[in-house]
């Protein structure tokens, strides 16, 4: 789910800074008071996620294993608009 | 560098051969998306039963790397069992203008200077040795836009899932770096085989990590300065 981008300005709060979700797009995201999101930096982007849908990375080296985020790929359905190969010619 | 701001923000899209591509130097190490010309691409084509040997194929053509870069180099070489797609002409595929859909296919826009599009075939893939991989006959290298895009791709064709462009830069930004300072190392000279060796090492001011451990933790600046100190005339 996407929305149109809504204008939101930052205001202060103590030595934090606040930034407002707007009221549709918390209904839209079912944001509900009390839920926990995680805050990162991405780039330029401040990037919200649930909590819950925000990565985990475990274990060190070669056995480090980082859950990606649930929350932000889109999934697509149906086949390829390119058939698939039946011969030898590609 | 690409921030997750400009994705959002100026860029073209689809992106133009100058946002989608580096220059192909000599010094760039071979990374995933690079597209090598006269690539001995192998097809086992069926032979009279299925207890026979398949009758062997080889087409000379343009083919992608597919590996993905920590994967295809051994003790700072590449190793020798490496993983192509071949490039197919775009009219072939059926890429429309804004690149949805065709989910099997990498778009590789203009890849030849020709104005044409091309793309990276994923319904297809062959192994052959690092040695047919000549850097001479490299004709592209993916800019860090087009890296992320053609991640997107791969993960789109064996996943259906499209993952964002700003979460596939933030990912691959440490290697990114990575490769930035080994360019910059053979750019210099050193032995190209020599830099991984030299960024597994510790130094005081980096906390006690390896300068790779650094890199890994967004420590860019850091171990690139410590590159240059490294590149001095006489260290």
């Amino acid at each position: 789910m996407t929305t149109t981008p809504t204008s939101v300005k930052v205001t202060r709060s103590g030595n934090s800074k606040m930034l407002p979700v707007p009221a549709e797009l918390a209904r839209t995201a079912h944001a509900e008071l009390g839920d926990a999101y995680t805050v990162e930096l991405l780039g330029d982007d401040i990037v919200y996620r649930r909590a819950s849908d925000h990565a985990v990375v475990t274990g060190s080296g070669a056995e480090r294993v980082g859950v990606v985020p649930a929350g932000r790929a889109l999934r697509m359905t149906g086949r390829s608009g390119v058939p698939p190969l039946d011969d030898w010619s590609f | 560098m690409v921030s997750a701001g400009t994705l959002g923000g100026s860029l073209s899209w689809p992106p133009v051969p100058d946002e989608y591509y580096l220059p192909a130097g000599p010094a760039r190490p071979v990374m995933q998306g690079d597209v090598f010309d006269n690539v001995p691409f192998i097809k086992g084509r069926r032979a009279s039963k299925p207890t026979d040997d398949p009758n062997i194929a080889v087409d000379r053509r343009l083919v992608v790397v597919l590996g993905y870069p920590c994967d295809i180099y051994s003790a700072g070489r590449l190793a020798k069992v490496q993983t192509v797609a071949p490039v197919i002409d775009a009219d072939k595929a059926g890429i429309p203008s804004d690149w949805d859909g065709a989910f099997t296919v990498a778009p590789l826009p203009d890849l030849l200077g020709d104005g044409r599009m091309y793309a990276a075939d994923l319904r297809v893939a062959a192994n052959i040795d690092a040695f047919y991989l000549e850097v001479a006959n490299r004709k592209r290298c993916l800019s860090e836009l087009g890296w992320a895009a053609f991640r997107q791709r791969l993960g789109l064709a064996h996943t259906r899932l499209i993952n964002h462009l700003s979460d596939l830069v933030a990912v691959g930004s440490d290697v990114w770096h990575e490769m930035a300072m080994w360019q910059r190392w053979n750019e210099r000279g050193r032995p190209a085989d020599r830099f991984q060796a030299w960024l597994d090492g510790r130094e005081a001011n980096l906390g006690g990590f390896s300068r790779r451990a650094a890199l890994g933790r967004g420590m860019h600046d850091v171990v690139r300065a410590s590159l240059e100190v490294e590149l001095q005339p006489g260290c």
